[in-house]
């Protein structure tokens, strides 16, 4: 029988990383907030690989940090290696990623929400959302049939709903780490008008540390140098690393033969399962077949924390059958006795058709229900996390009545994510891409703090000592590009021409300023700082007046491209247009139209199907209607 | 809304050139209008016919047979405007054709507006807009429909050579993208030495479509022609026996041309311009003074420059000073007044020398044939050179192919400098965006807008 069970503003379902940064944010904006998860011991649960970031998904956790989001520190809390990525490249593609003990990185993140004034965490699974006859958002209700009533509700819902697990010819429900598929909620979701759709990931096998033999692979050490996510460094995240080491090895010919030959016991090969899966994560089975002349793929042995014996193996994702995982698991250099004590598996779960959101992600037809994370079709941690952020942020902001807050693609990662997912649409598992931002040369992993603090401070995430520190940073960026500007060293200057020499660039026939010197490709700040007259700064602020200045060129293109993206990015469509008349649109065009009603000409020229000779057409009619509008007028 | 379509026709074929002259008719009333005048000799209805399919038959006005023609039905959306269209291809002269424009006028059918068959096109997305855009600059240039059907081709042709320059930088860009997301899958996405090699190649490219933006000109304001040479050699003569009409005066005198005169006309689907100047000589006359400087003037800024000479007084000691300063290359040498001389035609063509000579009489309207396949040959072997089929059709063209190419500039000089390939791609975005301007793959506001300034669609 089901039973009134407790007023809230806001219910988060799911304790993964969207509905923790969820909850987080709420609560921490003054909502009083329940999380209900299958599991309490399992909140945070980094089910796949226990590393964080990488390429865009490291920019991500520096975005979801600058904001107050709480990923970034508990990363930090809980690493045992770090690394800076792409160093090789400019600053725009730079990327951290840090392997966490997983174990440590759940038990921190269940204190600090223990701890979050305004959030109960309670272990209970939800089955339904609650509506009013007219369809009106009224909470959720629980298997046990406590009904929680809510103004707000963020399902992040994982890969939970009627997951299925598969390994070969074995199909069975299941979920991560031996837990149960949450049932229920996905026939409400259809009960309410939600269309259901089915996605799929994978996990490589955990082998054992006794049994590797890491003499025959490389070893990958994390940077000396202490990295982190956060802009902001504390008492507990400021210890060396132990740096557990990561290593390297490859598949080779015999590998990639018994999965080939072994592909018939695979349930998606025989057509038997259809299962969409990621292809930017793929399994081993499918990178074989994808990329069929290269010679091996690289495999990543990572650490799982430093209580545990268990190994991860980085890019051995697979569904095959067991015995066949062990199988050509021993043909890799260093793997040929390898115990497994996990074996690779793909999940099946249901997501929803993310296009059913706003930039808010709250769904557009029912008010006050939000979704994030993989429920939405994307795959991983970091841009999980975003969305619950985000979601969060906006529940919030809804409930005390005040305006959205949507970032841009030219704002942050985090806008191309959702723009993307709510604008554009996917049909697979979506993994942030570098590619996928226009400008990433704005949204570096270096400036988030300088795109995104003001912004999070505003909300009311990012706390006051914080915001404080920042505009710290952003002043002492100020004076120092003025005095690399206002410095002029002497043609004659000793030091400089010693420094100049040795770096092998031109020396200046007259007064030259600090600026020039830093613009020149051969020289850095770290270089110049031979020279007395450069300004010292700490670490991270050098880094930016070294960025700002060396890549002013570029910065200032991609500004200019984001200004000529804008123009049409401003250009409201009327939302109660009807497109099917239109004569010049294709027909799939005016049917894509009616159906996302876009809110901009930008907005719809990102949606698939619509081409630039729509776009024309729109703009002509929006010509055609202010004509009309003047006439009626005047 | 954008409204649903009446049905339009119009003479598609130039005013009076050749025998046959064809009718389109488009529009959703299009096979009905055509089918009340049309009787097939086999008695096959339009609506029975198959897509592009050609019928023989007998054009009616009521029970007056006006003309034999052939019927070619394109279904819609497989048309040019992407709507039905008839096309009927007649034998009778300009006066039968107009006559059946009346006739269809009767069946609901208005005549086209200059450009409105490619209004529709665009509109049905049958074209994209910057092909829509040069076709615009044509008939609004010359307002002749035929423009329509002569730039079809040649736009097609710049479009295509552009999307494959386009082609080629989005792969270099999707190689950067890849080797950034997947740097263990693609480790080194373009190699240095190559990529150079390939941005400058792909330079000369663009410089050499950059050269055909003065063919771009003519084609968009004609092609100018000036008549040159010494009083009284038959120039105002001339002009009018290519206008077929008595548009200059003509008189036994020296001198009587003062001004520049400017006709426009189509020669085979060539917009011209053709301008008559004062004859050059001495002159004690303040008016006609002007008259030499503005002639002198107009011949330096000619496409082409008919030089018009006396036969009966042979090439004449001022002939050769005048003709010195010009070049062969833009010049032809009309010996006028044939009819004077019976022999020594052949002389004049030695002393010549590179100037290509075309003997005529202005008078007897002898030889104008002749002249007119001249300059067609001359305009075409401007415009064709190097094999370039592509030219560059308006100033924006010109323009966003001009930034392209500093943006690929920039890539080479970063390239060069040892820049990092993922800010590299930078600039190819920026190149990649300009040249989707010309195909109309980049939108922008500014330029939609100002073409739908033309297309008057607001009315
Ligand atoms: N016999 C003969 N007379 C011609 C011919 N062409 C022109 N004329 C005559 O030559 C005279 C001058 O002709 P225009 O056409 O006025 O000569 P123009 O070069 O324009 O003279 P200006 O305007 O004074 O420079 C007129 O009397 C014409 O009839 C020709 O081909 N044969
Ligand atoms: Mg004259």
């Amino acid at each position: 029988m089901a039973f009134f069970a407790g007023t809230f503003d806001c219910v988060v379902v799911g304790g993964g990383h969207a509905g923790c940064e969820a909850a987080l944010a709420a609560s921490r904006l003054g909502c009083q907030t329940l999380l209900l998860t299958i599991s309490r011991d399992l909140i945070a649960l980094m089910p796949c690989n226990p590393s964080i970031g990488g390429p865009a998904k490291g920019n991500i956790v520096r975005e979801i940090d600058a904001l107050g989001g709480e990923m970034g520190i508990n990363t930090d809390a809980t690493a045992l290696q770090a690394k800076l990525l792409n160093t090789g490249k400019g600053p725009a593609v730079h990327a951290l990623r840090v392997q966490s003990d997983r174990y440590q990185y759940q038990r921190r993140m269940i204190r600090i929400m223990d701890q979050q004034e305004n959030l109960l965490v309670r272990q209970n699974v939800a089955v339904a959302i609650l509506t009013d006859d007219a369809g009106n958002l009224l909470g959720v209700e629980t298997e046990t049939g406590a009904q929680y009533l809510s103004k707000t509700v963020i399902l992040c819902t994982g890969t939970y709903l009627d997951s299925r697990i598969i390994r070969g010819e074995s199909n069975v429900p299941g979920a991560p780490v031996g837990q149960m598929p949450a049932y229920g909620l996905s026939d409400s979701l259809r009960s309410i008008g939600f269309n259901v759709r089915r996605f799929k990931t994978g996990t490589p096998p955990r082998l054992h540390q006794r049994s590797i033999d890491f003499s025959k692979m490389t070893l990958q050490p994390g940077d000396p140098r202490r990295r982190h996510f956060s802009f902001a460094i504390t008492e507990e995240t400021r210890q060396d690393l132990p740096d557990l080491p990561c290593y390297l090895t490859y598949t080779n010919e015999t590998t990639h033969r018994i999965i080939r030959e072994n592909l018939g016991r695979s349930l998606f090969y025989t057509g038997e399962l259809p299962g969409i899966g990621p292809r930017y994560c793929p399994s081993i089975e499918n990178k074989v077949i994808r990329f069929h002349d290269k010679e091996r793929h690289q495999l990543f042995v990572e650490p799982e924390g430093l209580d545990s014996q268990e190994y991860y193996f980085q890019g051995f994702s697979s569904a095959l059958p067991e015995d066949v995982q062990e199988k050509f698991l021993h043909t890799v250099p260093g793997m040929e006795k390898a115990e497994v004590v996990r074996s690779g598996y793909a999940i099946e779960y249901d997501a929803i058709d993310s296009l059913v959101l706003r930039h808010t992600l709250e769904s557009k037809s029912i008010r006050g229900l939000y979704f994030a994370g993989q429920i939405n079709g994307t795959s991983g941690y970091e841009e999980a996390a975003a969305q619950g952020l985000m979601a969060g942020i906006n529940a919030a902001l809804a409930i005390q009545g005040k305006e959205p807050f949507v970032l841009s693609r030219s704002q942050a990662y985090i806008g191309v994510l959702i723009d993307d997912l709510v604008v554009k649409g996917i049909s697979e598992p979506y993994r942030m891409l570098t590619s996928a931002a226009e400008y990433r040369l704005l949204l570096r992993q270096d400036n988030a703090d300088l795109r995104l603090s003001e912004a999070g401070y505003r909300i009311g995430l990012l706390p006051e000592a914080r915001y404080r520190a920042f505009l710290e940073k952003k002043a002492m960026i100020e004076e120092g590009i003025k005095a690399l500007r206002d410095t002029v060293i002497s043609p004659k200057d000793e030091t400089m021409l010693k420094t100049l020499t040795k770096a092998g660039s031109v020396l200046p026939k007259h007064g030259i300023t600090l600026m020039e010197l830093l613009r020149r490709p051969e020289l850095s700040y770290q270089t110049l700082k031979a020279l007395p007259q450069m300004p010292s700064y700490p670490e991270e602020v050098e880094e930016q007046l070294d960025i700002q200045v060396r890549y002013e060129g570029y910065i200032e293109k991609q500004e200019a491209q984001v200004r000529q993206f804008n123009k049409l990015e401003q250009k409201a469509l009327p939302q109660d247009a009807d497109y099917l008349p239109i004569q010049g649109l294709s027909l799939e065009a005016r049917e894509k139209l009616n159906l996302h009603r876009p809110e901009t000409l930008g907005q719809a020229s990102r949606i698939t199907g619509i081409t630039p000779a729509d776009i024309s057409v729109l703009l002509i009619y929006l010509e055609q209607q202010n004509q009309r509008n003047t006439k009626e007028t005047c | 809304m954008i409204e649903t379509q009446d049905t339009i026709a119009a003479i598609i074929t130039a005013q009076g050139m050749g025998a046959m002259g064809a009718i389109r008719i488009s529009g959703p009333k299009a096979f009905p209008a055509a089918q009340a005048l049309f009787r097939s000799k086999k008695g096959t209805l339009i609506k029975d016919m198959p897509c592009y399919a050609l019928a023989y038959g007998l054009i009616y006005e009521g029970d007056v047979l006006l003309d034999q023609a052939l019927l070619l039905k394109m279904q819609g959306p497989s048309s040019f405007t992407g709507e039905d269209v008839a096309e009927l291809q007649c034998h009778g002269g300009p006066l039968v054709l107009a006559r059946v424009i009346q006739a269809l006028a009767g069946q609901g059918v208005r005549p086209a507006k200059p450009g409105e068959f490619t209004q529709r096109a665009f509109l049905n997305g049958k074209m994209d807009l910057s092909q829509a855009e040069s076709v615009m600059d044509l008939v609004s240039s010359s307002n002749q429909v035929m423009a329509e059907v002569a730039i079809q081709q040649m736009q097609g042709s710049l479009s295509d050579h552009i999307k494959m320059i386009k082609n080629k930088i989005i792969g270099w860009i999707a190689s950067i993208e890849a080797e950034i997301d997947f740097p263990d899958e693609f480790p080194q996405a373009l190699e240095p030495v190559t990529f150079k090699t390939e941005i400058l190649s792909m330079l000369r490219q663009i410089d050499r479509l950059l050269e055909t933006a003065a063919y771009g000109r003519i084609y968009r304001e004609g092609l100018r022609i000036v008549f040159y040479g010494r009083p009284n050699v038959g120039k105002s003569s001339l002009l009018n026996g290519l206008l077929q009409q008595k548009r200059a005066i003509v008189t036994a005198e020296p001198g009587t041309t003062r001004d520049v005169i400017e006709e426009r006309m189509m020669i085979q689907g060539i917009p011209i311009i053709l301008m008559d100047t004062a004859g050059v000589r001495e002159t004690g006359s303040l008016a006609e003074k002007e008259g030499v400087e503005r002639a002198k003037r107009a011949a330096a800024e000619a496409d082409l420059v008919l030089f018009v000479l006396d036969l009966s007084q042979g090439f004449t000691q001022e002939d050769q000073q005048l003709l010195h300063g010009l070049d062969p290359q833009k010049t032809l040498l009309i010996a006028n007044k044939a009819d004077l001389v019976t022999e020594g035609e052949g002389s004049i063509r030695e002393e010549a020398g590179p100037f290509e000579v075309c003997i005529l009489s202005a008078l007897e309207q002898e030889g104008i044939d002749a002249l007119i396949r001249k300059i067609r040959e001359r305009f075409e072997a401007g415009t064709l050179t190097a094999g370039n089929t592509a030219v560059l059709i308006n100033r924006r063209q010109e323009e966003a192919l001009a930034q392209t190419k500093k943006a690929l500039k920039s890539a080479c000089e970063g390239l060069l400098s040892g820049v990092s390939t993922d800010l590299l791609s930078i600039d190819l975005q920026d190149a990649w965006s300009y040249l989707g301007e010309i195909t109309g793959e980049t939108v922008k506001e500014a330029v939609v807008s100002e073409i739908f300034a033309r297309f008057c669609l607001g009315k």
